[in-house]
This record gives structure tokens, C-alpha cells and sequence, in this order.
């Protein structure tokens, strides 16, 4: 009957969380299951043995022997110049080091609003006027191909160019297209021959080729100063 | 944090700043603070006297070279970090190479200390005890055993302990946690050695 008894105990204990216990044991519970730990200890004999061992384990470790250091690890005049490095490494240190980490949220910063500079003033025109944008263009290759004495055919393409090319059709008087020459010439004269850049568009590229080159030395000397023991 | 500990970080920082300001010798009081307790740390990790030393060396080499990018707090706790990811380095060595001799456990250098005033029962329990938890301690994974010297004989607190081997505050009390039932476990049967 008592073996009965023992078995069962045993088997109940089996079923038991040790984790819990091992987790009360070491203080790591909060209420309520730290009180479903006190009743398995307090009904459980083998939780309550658990329970007790777990708390000697801290002072178990203190048993284990450490043999003696071999040597004095301080370094001497000589380790310490080794340490420290040729100049260039030292300003590779200096460039990767904590001391100008401010550097890279700024940069990053930087090369931002610099992208969105650029964006601003030289890709969304573009992007937006789509066919309205190349108007001007088909216009002004239009205009000078009324110079030429073949150009009727490559006018009647482009629709937006019929109110200038009517004027031009055979049976025009001569003295009409002396003034359409005329105009022509003014209109080629008032065409700028190299469009100046959108200063936004400069500073933005600027500023991106700076932070790029802020980010670029950043990582690579931090790549080569890195040091695998403080990963 | 307790007015030593606060005491000890002062002096940390200070000696710091020298050694950043070219100061050798405040970086060798550094050392002389911490080499024995970066020591008996890895070398209760890596068990092997002349590896551990070699870690420890490349721990304070590291250390030194690396100085500016200690961002205040606990030095100890830094200086643990990486000596024990020196520590680590020489576990993966001995893996790649297992023809490397291990240990010799019953090296009269892992014995434990004598006290005169002991009588030979008294040292050969001690003797006994540091064998068995020794065993045990082989016994369980690399990671239990570096939170379980960590928190019981170093005294890091679970934070601490988060920061010194890069994972999360579960993690370490999960480890801690196996460990301890771990040892319990494989201790099962000698724990009459243990009762005084």
C-alpha cells in the first residue's frame, strides 16, 4: 500500500512544472504564479525537495576551483605602440569611431533632402508635363524645319504645328513666308541655347554627393578598424 | 546601484579618460582591477589554463585598442563581453580542431586552495566538491554555464548579464533557469557533499 502511495507520488511529481518550481526557487515569479508554485511545494514533497536543491545551486557554483592566472596580462611601452597603430590607421579609427557618429544621422539627413531637391526640380517637371512638356520641343523643331524646302511633309505629323503650316501650303503668297521667315529667325533667337540649372537642383546634388561620401568613409573605416571582440 | 558600485564606475571612467588621453599606466591599473576576475571567468568557460590566458590577453588587447568606444557604465561588464567573445573564439577553435589536448581536469592547478588550518578530511571534501561541480558544470551547455558563473559567481545582475552576451532578459533567465536544474540534475546523487 505505502509503494502504491510512493508510486503515485512520483508520478503526480512527474506531471509537475520543475520550471515553475525552478523559477520560484529563483525569485522570477510574479504572484500568482509564484502562489501556484507555494502549492505544489506545499502538497508536493519531491517539489518541496526541488525547491530546496535549486536554492543551494547558487552557492554549489562558489565550490568550483579556479587555478592560479599564469601571467600578468598589463601591457608594456611596446604592445601598447603596436596597439595603437600606423597614422592611417589611427585616422581610419578617428573617421569609423564613436566621436564622429553624429556624423551619420546627419549625413543620412542630408542625403535626403538633397534626393529631394533633386526630385523636386528636375525629375517631377518632367515626370508631370509628360506630352505637355515635349510641345515646346516639337514646336521648335517644327519652326526650324520651315526653313527647309522639304519640310511640308514632316509638319502635317504633328497636329499641334496645323495653324503654322496652313500658311505655308502651296498658293501662299511669298511675302507670308518672308514674315513666317522672320519670325522664325526671332522665335530661334529667343530659344536659349543652354538652359541654366535650377540652383535647388545643384545644391540637391550637392548635398547628396557630400552625404554619399560622409556614408561611404564612414563604412569603410569602420569596416577596416572593426574588431571582432566587440561584436 | 550601491555607492561602491558607483565608487568603482567613478574610478573606472577616470582611469578611462587617462588611458584615452595617453595615459598607459591608468590603462594598466585598468588591468590590474580586472585581470583576475576576467581570468578566473574564462577560464571557467574555455577550462584550459594557456587558452584562457591567451584570451584574456586579446581581451585587454581588444580593450585597449577599442577604448574610445566604451560608452560609460559598467567596465567590468564590458571588459566581460569581450573576453568572453575571446572566450568564444577558442570554444570555436577547439570545435574545428578537435585533435587540440583538453584539459586535464585533475591538473593540480584546478585544485582548490589549501588552508593550512584544514584538516586532510576537510581538504579532501573541498577537493571532492570542486571535482564534482566541475563535472557538472562540463556537463552542461556552453550557455547555461556562462549565465550561471555570470549571475551566481560573478554577481551580474539578469540585465547585466543581457548585455554581456548580447541576448534578451528572457533568455537569460531561461538559461539560468536549465542550467540550474541541469546541475541539480547531474548533482542528484552527491548532494550529501554539499550539506555541512
Amino acid at each position: 500500500m505505502t509503494a502504491h502511495l510512493s508510486n503515485r507520488a512520483a508520478d503526480d511529481h512527474a506531471g509537475h512544472d520543475h520550471q515553475l518550481i525552478v523559477a520560484y526557487a529563483c525569485g522570477d515569479l510574479g504572484a500568482d504564479e509564484a502562489r501556484a508554485a507555494v502549492q505544489l511545494v506545499e502538497q508536493c514533497r519531491r517539489c518541496a525537495a526541488l525547491d530546496r536543491e535549486i536554492r543551494l545551486m547558487p552557492s554549489l557554483a562558489h565550490h568550483l576551483a579556479v587555478p592560479s592566472r599564469p601571467r600578468d596580462f598589463r601591457l608594456s611601452a611596446a604592445d601598447a605602440e603596436r596597439l595603437r597603430g600606423s597614422a592611417v590607421r589611427r585616422l581610419l579609427r578617428r573617421l569609423g569611431g564613436p566621436g564622429l557618429a553624429p556624423l551619420q544621422p546627419l549625413a543620412g539627413a542630408a542625403m535626403a533632402i538633397g534626393l529631394l531637391m533633386v526630385v523636386t526640380t528636375a525629375a517631377l517637371p518632367i515626370f508631370f508635363a509628360g506630352a505637355g512638356a515635349t510641345a515646346p520641343a516639337a514646336e521648335r523643331a517644327l519652326d526650324a524645319g520651315t526653313g527647309g524646302a522639304e519640310g511640308g511633309p514632316e509638319f502635317s505629323l504633328a497636329p499641334f504645328a496645323a495653324p503654322t503650316e496652313a500658311p505655308l501650303a502651296p498658293g501662299a503668297d511669298e511675302g507670308k513666308s518672308v514674315i513666317d521667315t522672320a519670325t522664325q529667325a526671332t522665335k530661334i533667337e529667343e530659344a536659349p541655347a543652354a538652359p541654366a540649372p535650377d540652383p535647388a537642383l545643384l545644391i540637391g546634388a550637392g548635398l547628396v554627393a557630400l552625404a554619399g561620401a560622409v556614408l561611404i568613409v564612414r563604412a569603410v573605416a569602420r569596416r577596416a578598424t572593426e574588431d571582432p571582440l566587440l561584436r | 546601484m550601491s555607492v561602491d558600485l558607483e565608487a568603482v564606475h567613478a574610478r573606472d571612467q577616470g582611469l578611462v579618460e587617462r588611458a584615452l588621453a595617453g595615459d598607459l599606466e591608468a590603462f594598466n591599473d585598468l588591468v590590474g582591477h580586472y585581470q583576475d576576475f576576467l581570468f578566473g571567468l574564462v577560464v571557467r568557460v574555455v577550462r584550459d589554463r594557456e587558452a584562457a590566458a591567451d584570451a584574456v590577453q586579446e581581451a585587454f588587447f581588444s580593450a585597449f585598442r577599442n577604448l574610445d568606444r566604451f560608452r560609460g557604465g559598467s567596465f567590468r561588464g564590458w571588459l566581460a563581453r569581450i573576453a568572453l567573445n575571446a572566450a568564444t573564439d577558442v570554444l570555436r577553435l577547439r570545435k574545428r580542431r578537435p585533435s587540440e589536448p583538453y584539459p586535464e581536469w585533475e591538473d593540480e592547478a584546478w585544485q582548490p586552495p589549501t588552508d593550512p588550518a584544514d584538516d586532510p578530511e576537510a581538504q579532501a571534501t573541498r577537493r571532492a566538491r570542486s571535482r564534482v561541480i566541475r563535472t557538472a558544470m562540463e556537463a552542461i551547455t556552453d550557455d547555461q554555464r556562462r549565465a550561471i558563473l555570470l549571475f551566481d559567481v560573478e554577481g551580474f545582475d539578469y540585465q547585466e548579464i543581457a548585455g554581456i552576451t548580447g541576448v534578451s532578459l528572457g533568455t537569460v533567465k531561461s538559461r539560468i533557469h536549465r542550467g540550474r536544474l541541469a546541475l541539480r540534475d547531474l548533482l542528484a546523487d552527491q548532494m550529501e557533499l554539499f550539506r555541512e
